[in-house]
């Protein structure tokens, strides 16, 4: 991990953040913000939402070192791709104003990029080839104010598809894929921090 | 390596974007945009940043094709236009404005050449009376790209049919392939830019040696193209005298006097603003050490050093290129 940069995360749901807060060794400040000072991670508890995602975004900015790095971690749904994986968004789009944001890609990896639009309700159709989340436009509204688009990344891990639905999704499942996918969300992390 | 190309959706469809797309063997990822703004001129951008791994961005270019430039950067002529169909360069030369001009590092190239042909040809008929000089490579470098753009199969035929009509393609590229296939065209002049080779190495990043670009203008004037020599920016550096007379004695041994349409040169020099935002994004620049004076918002040497540099450059040119007219770009 370098060490120059401080990386802000926010996850919407307390299931996303257990592996990760389990991996990095993070600990508990407050209700729902832990870190790990040694190696520079900040993570919040947003819950569900854009609103409370762009709340929790500039409540971490405004902590923190104004160098720092900012990543919204969540499950998203997409028509096709399989349950699990785990995606680089590489165009978010407000749903509610078609605002879109545009993350800079710029990182060593090979992790499948694809765009991303976020809804207020959760989608159970898929109506195009985008990934559909409820908190990465929030996030981004609160984080480009501080940032620009190469220091703020959003990943997310395919939690439901046109084959499994989101009635499926239980906070086990949740729990799993991310804890699957933490050693490759690491290796990004470590990635973004060379910036 | 362009990994990432973002693309406006209005032309998705545009054959060029299509023939682009198509000489893309490996798996790029691909962003649709309603405007290329949206991604090129967002402001919090890091541009050192971006120069590490730009993207490409194709887009439309809408309103105005052509540029006035002013009088005192001619080769000559009196109705001058620069045109871009491309902003941003693959090289990283360190005194380069393009770094405090744009947000972004991305490679932006608008793929409706046709309206750029229209504009020139009714500039040229606009002027039929007089020659209209056309220049590309003020904000790119037009044949470094040529391999994706096709740039000079696109806009040759334009100048083979409009004599009164004078292209300049300004580059610091060897990607000359396409030109030495082509049959010379009289109205169109290939002018490399350079600085001597020790300061070439130190901060143009990314170009080819002088070597390579002094080859390559001897292969286009042993095909018959016209050359031109661009010295701009002049840097004042150690043994300035000897380097700047070496360069010249190496070209001129190499490419006949008779094939170079002209030669011009210019001091560095950059508006406040742009020179502001030079410093700021590239701290360590080795050009920052070069003794810089504000001359009525211009960035540049002071007058005296402008006056012993020119006298020694245009000294110099005289003894090696006789006959080529020389002309100094002057703000």
């Amino acid at each position: 991990m370098h060490k120059t940069n401080e990386i802000n995360i926010v996850v919407a749901m307390e299931r996303e953040a257990i592996p990760l807060i389990n991996y990095w060794d993070l600990k508990k400040n407050s209700k729902k913000f832990y870190s790990n000072k040694k190696k520079k991670i900040n993570l919040i508890i947003s819950g569900i939402g854009k609103k409370r995602a762009e709340k929790a975004t500039i409540y971490l900015a405004e902590k923190t070192d104004n160098n720092s790095f900012f990543l919204n971690i969540g499950i998203a749904g997409h028509k096709n791709y399989k349950l699990g994986e785990v995606i680089l968004i590489s165009k978010i789009t407000d749903n509610k104003n078609k605002y879109s944001w545009y993350p800079s890609l710029l990182w060593k990896t090979k992790i499948k990029k694809a765009p991303l639009i976020t809804v207020i309700f959760p989608k159970i159709r898929y109506t195009n080839n985008s990934l559909y989340d409820m908190e990465a436009a929030g996030f981004f509204k609160g984080a480009r104010n501080f940032v620009g688009p190469e220091k703020a990344q959003c990943i997310k891990v395919v939690s439901d598809n046109k084959d499994s639905s989101i009635l499926n999704i239980s906070s086990k499942k949740i729990e799993n894929w991310i804890y699957s996918k933490t050693p490759v969300i690491n290796k990004l992390v470590n990635e973004f921090l060379k910036v | 390596m362009i990994e990432t190309i973002y693309i406006e959706n209005q032309i998705r469809q545009h054959r060029r974007t299509e023939e682009i797309l198509s000489k893309f063997k490996k798996k790029i990822n691909i962003v649709y945009c309603d405007h290329y703004g949206e991604i090129f001129n967002i402001k919090s951008q890091n541009f050192r940043i971006q120069k590490k791994k730009p993207a490409l961005v194709l887009a439309k270019k809408e309103g105005k094709k052509l540029h006035d430039i002013p009088k005192s950067f001619s080769i000559g002529g009196k109705k001058n236009y620069y045109f871009s169909h491309m902003l941003n360069c693959i090289y990283d030369c360190e005194y380069c404005f393009l770094q405090g001009k744009h947000m972004s590092a991305h490679y932006l190239l608008f793929v409706n050449y046709e309206d750029f042909f229209i504009e020139i040809e009714k500039k040229i008929k606009q002027n039929r009376f007089e020659k209209s000089y056309f220049f590309s490579g003020y904000d790119c470098d037009s044949l470094a790209f040529d391999g994706l753009t096709n740039f000079v199969e696109s806009f040759f035929p334009i100048f083979e049919k409009n004599k009164n009509g004078i292209l300049e393609i300004r580059t610091k590229s060897v990607q000359i392939q396409k030109i030495l296939k082509h049959k010379p065209i009289d109205n169109c002049i290939i002018a490399f830019s350079f600085t001597p080779e020790n300061i070439s190495k130190l901060i143009e990043h990314k170009v080819p040696s002088v070597k390579k670009r002094i080859d390559s203008m001897k292969k286009l004037a042993k095909k018959g193209w016209k050359i031109g020599l661009r010295f701009d920016p002049i840097i004042p550096a150690c043994n300035f005298s000897k380097i700047y007379e070496d360069l010249f004695k190496n070209i001129a041994s190499n490419v006949p006097e008779e094939n170079i349409h002209s030669i011009s040169f210019g001091m560095m020099r950059f508006p406040k603003k742009m020179f502001k935002k030079m410093i700021k994004e590239y701290p360590n620049k080795k050009i920052t050490s070069l003794n810089f004076k504000n001359n009525n918002g211009i960035y540049s040497y002071s007058k005296e050093v402008q006056k012993k540099l020119e006298n020694i450059i245009v000294g110099k040119l005289k003894k090696y290129m006789k006959n080529i007219p020389i002309f100094n770009c002057k703000v």
